[in-house]
Formats: structure tokens, C-alpha cells, sequence
């Protein structure tokens, strides 16, 4: 009884304190149009003006608030537009109704600055320091792992897929295409961030007129390595069995950033197998328009299917001294560089005849030395202005190549070359823009290049010595004007080229097997007017471009063949569709005529190598090209998927062949009339997707190509294929912390048929796998292994199996020790032997061995 | 009956709030420290009425608006121009491509972004956000401001709001106070909005969300996980994409998304 008598007591004080509750409600409504208001705020503030409760007024005006009470309280209403209303809500009765007058609402302003464009665009810019990993050394490794970048073993960067366009440090330009030098060089830690700008237009002139859709890269460097200088550099020691002796690799690097003036200089040795020439590799160069080949062709035996690293013999040396400084108008900059690369190579073949009466073996012995001396020099002025940039290069290239290579067998020779190549060559480039849209480009190109070739062949029965002069002078002089309306962006280049070419080569010693003359005087001339429409026009999400080159050359050839006027057209379309940000697809399409390589042309012969001989043609040659492709690029952020796939064929015409014919023991190489065809089709494609359960991804890739050719030479028709296959895997992560994987495979397959002959399909695989393993922050430890299994010949396989490892130990920020151990199975050899029912063929090839390199780092 | 006249007034309401004008600019300046690890900030416009507004980056909107027609485009390379002009290295680069625009009779949030590269749009409600007021004040930018608390989308948000200002919005898709919220942060200051200007405005609303031509519905959790996977393994990502080796790189200490409540 007593229970149910509390219940009751407490039933009443809950509705008591229900009752307490008060609405207040009410309609908000503007005081002159009587019209409900929407949105207004209303504010129920206690007695010490702290607010109890808020709304706003609903679609219909009304608003409803409870409150336990509303003693001493006071209800705001508020909006902007409206003069403010306070009511007392003790004397009021619900529901309100809520009359404002229009009024302003004062505001305190403060000016917005925010919709005004900052002069200084926004740029990516990534973090330096949280990208570096304990392993990286230079810049280019903490670049590699940056979303979006790509480097390339040689340092070249790309941004995105594409190959960026400029690389400044502290925002001036001082390596140009040459920036592999900073980014093998710079230490990481030095930069405090770099900065990644899109779409980025170098020459200021040109914005607003030509978009560029490549990207420029920015290092900006912490201010402990600014307005001095900051030095690095390792030097590493140790032992090789193969090469038997001493190895080592060094590196002094050297920079200074101030702020009217650079300095990059650097000096790099090794022997263990890096090919430090590649580094200084300008990567936005062009080719020479002075379009010199060389005609002699010998070069040192080769391994196939392994990475250079494991097969280069080398002794090398890198010097590079790169300085800018900053005028009053412009920039000057100095680029020198010199390398010096010493390669050995040795190579043995031995055939063995399988005879009734004994064994006939014949064994032949390559090996040659090649010692390339090169010095480059380039002299920049540059100014980059709003209205104008001008741009003078002047460079110069040397090179001295001393090759030699030894032969023993059954052509037992020697054979020498001398390749120097002298190269000067001065760029100028006028822009100027006048009326905001309106472009004029003014370039002017000349080019000088001489390439002497001395080739000495001493053979048992003759020596015979080769001398090649051959210069050329080109100079191209342009004016270009662009300009866009209404979606259409047409631009018009036209301009004069002249082309002087003399050639001279004798033949001294005792060919008797050899027809033909031993002398050439041959040379080549052009001058050519030309145009280069080009429109380009966007609709909806498509981009159409069309190009229309055209020229008209005159060649003269003193007497070698008579002068010939000729008339070029090359017209090309180029369609991009992207319907969605998903999806890309590009088709492309051209078709042109184009003249033969004016080296061709050589009446006499050359020696090209100890025994084979060339004769040039004596009659001037137009081949023509039609080509269509189609490439697609997919993305699905949302599920880490990547595709992208490129198909294209091409048709091409020629009216001569090249034809050998055997002579004795030589092979003479010469041009005739013959109407020859090629047909190429080619398609490739991939998909990449992230594994995000091993913080990894997956690649899968895979190609095929065929390459027809039908040639008719004296009512012979000749028929050959070539058709190969790739396909490849990579799948790399970091399952934890403390432990990397990373697994590449790639198989590769290809057949040639010959008048419906079809030869085997032969195939070479390869495997690297590389774990990663990182058991306390000053330690770290790689394990890494390369499989290869190449097939020789049907069914018959050659396995070669690399082990290396190397172990780090970073002292301090300023000391590190390395020791890495490769080849650690010491494989000294690539050697295979094949059989057929005749014979037996043996081929020998050397590998680095077993390398023990103890390495300090240290940096300032 | 009686519904199809509330609709009726609902939809005038819409369209009356489309077509008005705002009346008030607020500036904020966005601060938060990015899954690189540096400092990010970007500048921020909320154009607002009592009935809707539109919260986004300016200048991403002016570059994306001139990137979607070609005599756009030729003028926003103009613009480039100008900056370097003013002697510095150009890319006008659009910032953040976040538009939040907010209807307040609808009681609805609809939010464009972009995550890992994907554009994304979903609708949530303004009810989600349940503030607690506090009695403590500060001043800011001459408005006296009272501090409220809500947990909201796995993050606990402290704002500074000022009843002076009558209108219940805010930066970002903060909004729900009986004024406008000129700061706010998050738990920790990893995300932070200020406002830095507050000016009386006719300008009209940008009229469409430029740049988001392309944007699909999707879920707001889901948008999130995408983001957090992309930052969690973008090494993954480019390696996926582009086929190029490259090793994982952690992210900043304490760095995770400005909400953080799409994990599983």
C-alpha cells in the first residue's frame, strides 16, 4: 500500500515539474509587409542575460521553444535587415506575435580580402623532411616518394607521367636540362620543401597564349644551406674478385645558393659498374640539326638480358662546375662539364664442327677497351620578362672516343677507331607580345659539327686504314605568331633552313676481294622554305589539333647526283575526348612524305667494320608514312584502379632496300632500287591497383608488337615477320613496419618468320625480389636476389641466380657507414653452350663478381 | 491538404531563397596541417541570408569557373600572367574544391568535394549538430562572441559564436547557433576556422558550382574512407597508377581527417 502511495507522490511531482514547462511560442512577422518572416533568430536570455534557449522561425514564422521558466527572462529577435526586438516574456501571453521594422543591422566591417586573386599562386608543395626515409641520400630519393613524381635512374623527373619542364633550386634555373646533377647530388636534407607547379609556363611571355601542361619543380632549400656553401660527399673502398683487385666509388658535392649568385659543382669516381656519363645527360635537349652518323660501326661485345650494373667493366670519372649569376637584366649562366669513361669488355664464341675424323673447333676471341673523353660547355644569357624573353645559348660539345677491339679466330684482327666529335652550336630566341594576345617568336639556330673517323684494321693478310672527314653547318631561321579567338587557337611558324654538308673518306691498304672505289668526295646541300600552320580548337569536352606542315626544299649535290626540287606535306589530327574525369581517349592520325637521310648518299665505299663494306646510292630517295593510334587512359580513385592501353599501326613506303652481298670472307652493304614495304602494329596496356591490406600495389602490364616487311629486289620477293609478346608483375608493400617486400617479373617472347619459314618462339624471364628489413631506426638491412632464365634456343635454358645484401649504420645525422656485399654467389660467368646435329656453339660473357664495398658518408 | 500547402510554402521559400541575394560576406581563413605535415591555409568565403549559404574557396571558384569555357581559359592564363608579373613564379592553382552550401529551411547541408581526386556530393542535416552553450565570452573581430561545444562526426568542435550577427551559420558545415560562429576549431587545433572580414554584400550566389561538372552522389563516410585510404597509402596509389616503385610514407603524428568518424 505504502509503494503504490509513493508511486502516486511521484507521478503528481513529475507532472508538477511538466507543468512547470513553459512554451513560448509565437510568429515573426515584418512590421510593414505583414508578411510572415523566415529564418529569424529568437533568443530566450535569463534574468543574467546568458541564453537559455534559441530557435529560429520556421517556413511559416512561427517558432516554439520550452523553457522550465520564464521569470526575469527576455526573448531577442533578430535578423539581418530587421531592427532588433527584446520583449520581457513575464507579462506576455503565448503565442507572440513578433512585429519587426526593417533596419539595418550594423555591422562592424572588416574588409574581405579573400576574393581578391593573391599575386602569388598556390603551389603543392610537399614536405621535405616527411618524406625522407632512413635509406634516402640525395633529394632524388625523397622525390621518388612523392605523390605524383617519378625519377629515373638516370634522375630524370616526371610529374604525373609527364616530364616536367624545368627544375629550379630557390626558384632560379641553374642546371636546365642537366638537373640529374642536383638530384643525384643534393642531399635531402638540405631542403626544406619542394614545391611541385602545375601547368607551369617557363617563359612569362608566353602565359596567357600557350598553356603548358607540364609542371616545373622547386627546390626550396632550408636556410642552414642558404648564402653558403654546403658541402658533402662518401667515399667508399673494397674488393672485387672479378674484376680481381681493388674497387672504390667517391663523390665530392658541392653547392651554393646566394642570392645573387649559384654554384652546383661536383666530382664523381667508381669502378664498380655505375656509368656516371648518363648523369649529366641534358634531358631537354634536342636533336642536331647538323644531322651527322657515324659510318664507322664497331662497339664491344654485350651481355644480353642482365642489368648493366652486373656486366659493366668500367673505371669512371664525372666533373661538373654549373654556376649562375643574377644581372641587373636577365641571368648568366656557366654549365661545364667533363667525364671520362673507361669500359672493357671480353667476349668468346667457340663453334665446334662435329667431323667423322676429329672435331673442328674454331674459337673467336673479342676484346676491346673504349676510353671516351667528353667536355661540354654551355653560356646562357636569359632575360624573362612580361613583354619579351630572350634566350642566347652558345654551346659546345667535345668528345674524343679512342675505341680499340681485338679479334682472335678465324679472321684474326685488330681494329682501332678514333671517333672524336666537334660540336658549336649558338641558340637565340626573341618572344615578344604586344597588345596582350598578340606573339611574335623569333629563333635562329645554328649549328657547326665535324666528326673525323679513323678506323685501322690489321688483318693477316692486309692492314687497311680508313680516314672519314665529315662536316656540316646547318642554321634554321623562324618567326612564329600565335594567337586564340573563340575557342580556336591558331598559330603559324615559317621560316628558312640551310644545310652544308661536305664529306670526304679514303681507303689505304690491299682489298683485293673488294669492287669499287676507295674514295668518296661527296656533298650534300639544302635550302628549304617552310610552314607550320597549326589549329586547335575545343568544343564540348573535346580537343581537336590539326597540323599542316609544309616545305619546299632545294638540294643541290655537286656531282654526285643531279639537283632535285622537292615539295613536303605532312598533315596530321590529333582528337582527345574525356567525357568524365575517369576516362581519356586520344586518337590520332597522320600521313606525310619525307627525304631519305642525305648520309645515304656516298658513291665510293666505307669500311665500316674489319669486314663490312658500304657503297651509298647514287640517286635521291622520297619515302612516305602513314600512321593511326588510339590510346585510353581509365582511373577509378574510389577502387585503386589504374588502366591505360595504346594501340597503333603504321605503314611505310620506300623505294630502295639495302642489300648485302658476300664477298670472300666480307659483306658488302649497298642501296638499290627496290620497292620495299613495312607494316607495324603494336598494342600495349596496363593495370595498376592498390592492395591497401599491405599497404602496396599491384602492376600488371603486357605488350605485343608484329613488324612486316615485304621487300622486292630483282622480281625476288622476300617476306619476313616479327611478332614478340611481354607481359610482366609487380607487387610491392610494407606488411609492417619494420619489413618491405618488393617482387618484379617479366617474361618476354618472340618469333621471326622468313617466306612463311617460321623459327621457334624463344623467351627470357626474369625475377627480383628485394625484402627490406629495418629492425631499429639507425640500422637497416637489404636482401635482394635476380633470377633470369633465358631460353637459347628451343626448350634450352640458361639460369643465371644473383644474391646481394648490404647493411647501413647511421652513426649520426653527419655519419653514416654502409657495407653492401653483390654477387654474393660470386657468379663469374654468362656462358652457354647449344647443340644442333652439326655442331656445338659455346659463348662466354663475363659478370662483375663477388664485390665487398665498405662506404663513409659524411656531410656538412 | 494542409501538407501540400506547407510543400507549397516550403518550395516558395526555396526558390525566394534562391533567388535573394546574400547579405553578408564573411571571410575565414582555413588552417589545418595537411597529411604531408606542413601548415595548409586557405582563404574562404561564406556568402550568406537568413535562408541559405554558400561556403568555398574563391579563388578555386573563379579558376574553375574560367577553366570551363575556352575565352575562361585564355583569361585565367592572363591572370597567370599577372603573377608573374609581380616578379614571382605563376600557378593560380584551384585550393580546395569544397563547396558547402546550406538551406536553412530544409534544415539540409549539401557538401561537393573532392577526395584522392574523385568529385563527390551528399546531403546531411543541420540537426546533426547539437550545441551546448557556454557562459564564456571572448571578443573577436569587435563582436562579442559566447563559446558552444558539440560532437560532431567524430571530432568535438569548441566555437565562438556572436548573437550580434543574426544568422545561425558558420565556416565550413558548421552552423545552428543563434548567430554567426566567427572561430572554431577542433579538438587539438589540427583543423581551425577564423573569420578575418565581415562586409554587407549585394553580390548574387556564384551561380553553379564550376569545377564540379563531373561530381557524383556519394556517401559521406565513404567519401571519407576513400580520402583516408589515398593519404593512408598513396604510395600505393601512384604505384597502382603509374607502375613506378616507390616506398610508403607515413603519415604526420596525430593527422587524420576532419571528420573522423568513417572508421570501421
Amino acid at each position: 500500500m505504502m509503494k503504490f502511495f509513493l508511486v502516486y507522490l511521484l507521478l503528481i511531482f513529475c507532472s508538477l515539474i511538466a507543468v512547470a514547462q513553459i512554451d513560448v511560442k509565437g510568429r515573426v512577422i515584418d512590421a510593414e509587409t505583414k508578411e510572415v518572416l523566415v529564418g529569424a533568430s529568437v533568443i530566450i536570455k535569463g534574468a543574467d542575460g546568458k541564453i537559455k534557449k534559441y530557435s529560429s522561425s520556421k517556413a511559416n514564422g512561427d517558432f516554439t521553444m520550452t523553457v522550465p521558466s520564464i521569470d526575469d527572462c527576455r526573448l531577442d529577435v533578430t535578423m539581418m535587415g530587421f531592427e532588433k526586438l527584446s520583449i520581457p516574456l513575464d507579462s506576455v501571453t503565448f503565442p507572440l506575435e513578433v512585429m519587426l521594422f526593417p533596419g539595418s543591422t550594423l555591422l562592424k566591417e572588416v574588409t574581405v580580402k579573400a576574393d581578391r586573386i593573391r599575386e602569388q599562386g598556390d603551389t603543392i608543395t610537399y614536405n621535405v623532411g616527411s618524406f625522407a626515409q632512413a635509406q634516402d641520400r640525395s633529394i632524388g630519393d625523397v622525390l621518388k616518394r612523392m605523390p605524383g613524381i617519378t625519377v629515373e635512374n638516370t634522375g630524370k623527373i616526371q610529374y604525373q607521367g609527364e616530364d616536367i619542364n624545368k627544375f629550379y633550386i630557390e626558384g632560379s634555373d641553374l642546371l636546365g636540362g642537366k638537373y640529374g646533377i642536383a638530384t643525384n647530388g643534393i642531399n635531402h636534407d638540405d631542403v626544406g620543401a619542394v614545391e611541385v607547379m602545375e601547368n607551369h609556363q617557363p617563359m612569362q611571355v608566353l602565359s596567357g597564349i600557350s598553356f603548358s601542361d607540364r609542371a616545373a619543380i622547386n627546390l626550396k632549400l632550408k636556410n642552414k644551406a642558404k648564402a653558403t656553401w654546403t658541402v658533402h660527399g662518401d667515399a667508399g673502398g673494397g674488393y672485387s674478385r672479378q674484376p680481381e683487385g681493388a674497387v672504390w666509388d667517391g663523390e665530392i658535392f658541392a653547392m651554393a645558393v646566394m642570392p645573387g649568385f649559384q654554384n652546383i659543382t661536383t666530382v664523381k669516381t667508381n669502378n664498380i659498374g655505375e656509368d656516371l656519363s648518363s648523369q649529366k645527360t641534358d634531358f631537354f635537349s634536342s636533336s642536331r640539326g647538323t644531322a651527322l652518323n657515324d659510318y664507322v660501326n664497331i662497339s664491344l661485345p654485350g651481355v644480353p638480358n642482365l642489368s648493366r650494373k652486373r656486366t659493366l667493366f668500367n673505371r669512371s670519372v664525372l666533373a661538373s662546375l654549373n654556376s649562375l649569376w643574377k644581372l641587373k637584366n636577365g641571368e648568366f649562366k656557366s654549365q661545364i662539364d667533363y667525364s671520362f669513361n673507361r669500359i672493357t669488355a671480353d667476349a668468346i664464341n667457340i663453334t665446334t664442327y662435329f667431323l667423322d675424323e676429329a672435331n673442328r673447333i674454331i674459337a673467336e676471341d673479342r676484346n676491346g677497351k673504349d676510353k671516351t673523353h667528353s667536355l661540354s660547355a654551355k653560356f646562357i644569357y636569359e632575360l624573362n620578362q612580361k613583354t619579351a624573353f630572350i634566350n642566347n645559348t652558345l654551346k659546345t660539345n667535345l668528345d674524343w672516343d679512342n675505341l680499340s677491339l681485338g679479334m682472335t679466330g678465324t679472321l684474326p684482327n685488330d681494329q682501332s677507331a678514333y671517333l672524336p666529335d666537334y660540336y658549336v652550336a649558338n641558340d637565340f630566341k626573341l618572344i615578344k607580345r604586344f597588345k596582350g594576345k598578340h606573339l611574335v617568336t623569333f629563333k635562329s639556330m645554328i649549328e657547326w659539327e665535324s666528326l673525323p673517323q679513323n678506323l685501322s684494321v690489321n688483318m693477316f693478310d692486309f692492314m687497311a686504314r680508313q680516314k672519314i672527314r665529315d662536316h656540316s653547318f646547318f642554321t634554321d631561321e623562324s618567326a612564329a605568331y600565335t594567337f586564340s579567338l573563340k575557342g580556336v587557337t591558331l598559330s603559324l611558324e615559317g621560316g628558312v633552313k640551310g644545310y652544308v654538308r661536305s664529306m670526304n673518306s679514303e681507303i689505304t691498304g690491299i682489298l683485293e676481294e673488294i669492287p669499287g672505289d676507295f674514295i668518296n668526295t661527296v656533298s650534300t646541300n639544302y635550302f628549304t622554305v617552310y610552314a607550320v600552320p597549326k589549329f586547335e580548337y575545343w568544343v564540348n569536352r573535346f580537343n581537336f589539333t590539326f597540323n599542316v606542315p609544309l616545305s619546299y626544299s632545294y638540294y643541290r649535290f655537286d656531282k654526285a647526283i643531279a639537283d632535285r626540287n622537292e615539295f613536303y606535306f605532312s598533315p596530321s589530327l590529333s582528337v582527345n575526348w574525356k567525357p568524365n574525369n575517369k576516362l581519356s581517349l586520344t586518337l590520332r592520325g597522320g600521313t606525310g612524305r619525307s627525304p631519305m637521310s642525305l648520309n645515304l648518299i656516298q658513291p665510293g665505299l666505307i669500311m665500316t667494320d674489319y669486314r663490312s663494306f658500304r657503297i651509298g646510292t647514287d640517286n635521291f630517295y622520297n619515302s612516305s608514312s602513314q600512321n593511326i593510334s588510339a590510346s585510353v587512359t581509365y582511373r577509378h580513385t574510389r577502387h585503386g584502379l589504374f588502366a591505360n592501353a595504346y594501340v597503333m599501326q603504321s605503314w611505310s613506303h620506300l623505294p630502295y632496300a639495302l642489300s648485302q652481298q658476300l664477298l670472300g670472307d666480307y659483306i658488302l652493304y649497298s642501296y638499290a632500287d627496290a620497292k620495299s614495304s613495312g607494316k607495324i602494329f603494336m598494342g600495349m596496356g596496363s593495370v595498376g591497383k592498390t592492395l591497401d591490406f599491405i599497404r602496396g600495389s599491384l602492376n600488371l602490364n603486357g605488350s605485343y608488337s608484329r613488324n612486316e616487311s615485304h621487300l622486292l629486289s630483282q622480281n625476288e620477293e622476300i617476306n619476313s615477320i616479327g611478332t614478340s609478346w611481354s607481359a610482366g608483375l609487380k607487387i610491392n608493400g610494407t606488411p609492417v613496419k619494420w619489413f618491405g617486400i618488393d617482387y618484379k617479373f617479366n617474361y618476354t617472347s618472340s618469333r621471326l618468320e622468313m617466306n612463311s619459314i617460321k623459327e621457334d618462339w624463344l623467351g627470357s624471364m626474369e625475377n627480383e625480389l628485394l625484402f627490406n628489413i629495418m629492425p631499429h631506426k639507425k640500422w637497416e638491412w637489404h636482401i635482394s636476389g635476380e633470377y633470369y632464365r633465358n631460353e637459347l634456343t628451343t626448350d634450352f635454358f640458361k639460369n643465371v641466380f644473383l644474391l646481394d645484401t648490404k647493411v647501413i649504420f647511421k652513426l649520426n645525422k653527419k655519419i653514416e657507414f654502409s657495407g653492401s656485399l653483390t654477387n654474393i654467389l660470386n657468379q663469374k660467368t654468362y656462358n652457354y653452350i647449344t647443340y644442333n646435329q652439326l655442331n656445338s656453339f659455346e659463348s662466354q660473357r663475363w659478370l662483375r663478381g663477388r664485390e665487398l664495398l665498405f662506404t663513409i658518408t659524411l656531410r656538412k | 491538404m494542409k501538407k501540400l500547402t506547407t510543400l507549397l510554402v516550403c518550395l516558395m521559400a526555396i526558390t525566394v531563397s534562391a533567388q535573394e541575394n546574400p547579405n553578408i560576406k564573411v571571410e575565414y581563413v582555413e588552417k589545418y596541417k595537411n597529411w604531408t605535415g606542413s601548415n595548409s591555409q586557405n582563404d574562404m568565403l561564406l556568402l550568406a541570408n537568413q535562408n541559405t549559404s554558400h561556403y568555398y574557396n574563391p579563388m578555386t571558384m573563379l579558376v574553375d569557373s574560367m577553366l570551363s569555357t575556352q575565352q575562361g581559359t585564355a583569361q585565367y592564363n592572363d591572370m597567370v600572367e599577372a603573377a608573374n608579373a609581380a616578379g614571382q613564379r605563376p600557378t593560380l592553382l584551384p585550393v580546395s574544391r569544397t563547396y558547402v552550401i546550406k538551406s536553412f529551411p530544409t534544415d539540409e547541408i549539401k557538401y561537393y568535394g573532392e577526395s584522392a581526386g574523385e568529385l563527390g556530393h551528399y546531403t546531411e542535416h543541420m540537426s546533426e549538430q547539437n550545441w551546448n552553450i557556454s557562459d564564456t565570452t571572448t571578443t573577436i573581430l569587435g563582436y562579442e562572441c559566447i563559446l558552444a561545444e558539440t560532437n560532431y562526426h567524430g571530432r568535438k568542435w569548441i566555437v565562438w559564436f556572436t548573437p550580434e550577427i543574426p544568422i545561425q551559420d558558420g565556416p565550413w558545415k558548421l552552423c545552428g547557433l543563434p548567430g554567426l560562429i566567427l572561430k572554431a576549431e577542433a579538438n587539438g587545433g589540427q583543423y581551425s576556422f577564423e573569420a578575418t572580414g565581415i562586409e554587407n554584400t549585394d553580390e548574387p550566389f556564384p551561380q553553379q558550382m564550376f569545377g564540379h561538372a563531373l561530381s557524383e552522389p556519394m556517401k559521406r563516410k565513404e567519401m571519407l574512407q576513400l580520402q583516408w585510404t589515398f593519404y593512408n597509402n598513396s604510395a600505393a596509389q601512384m604505384n597502382a597508377m603509374f607502375g613506378i616503385t616507390m616506398t610508403d610514407n607515413p603519415l604526420p603524428e596525430g593527422f587524420d581527417l576532419i571528420e573522423t568518424d568513417y572508421k570501421k
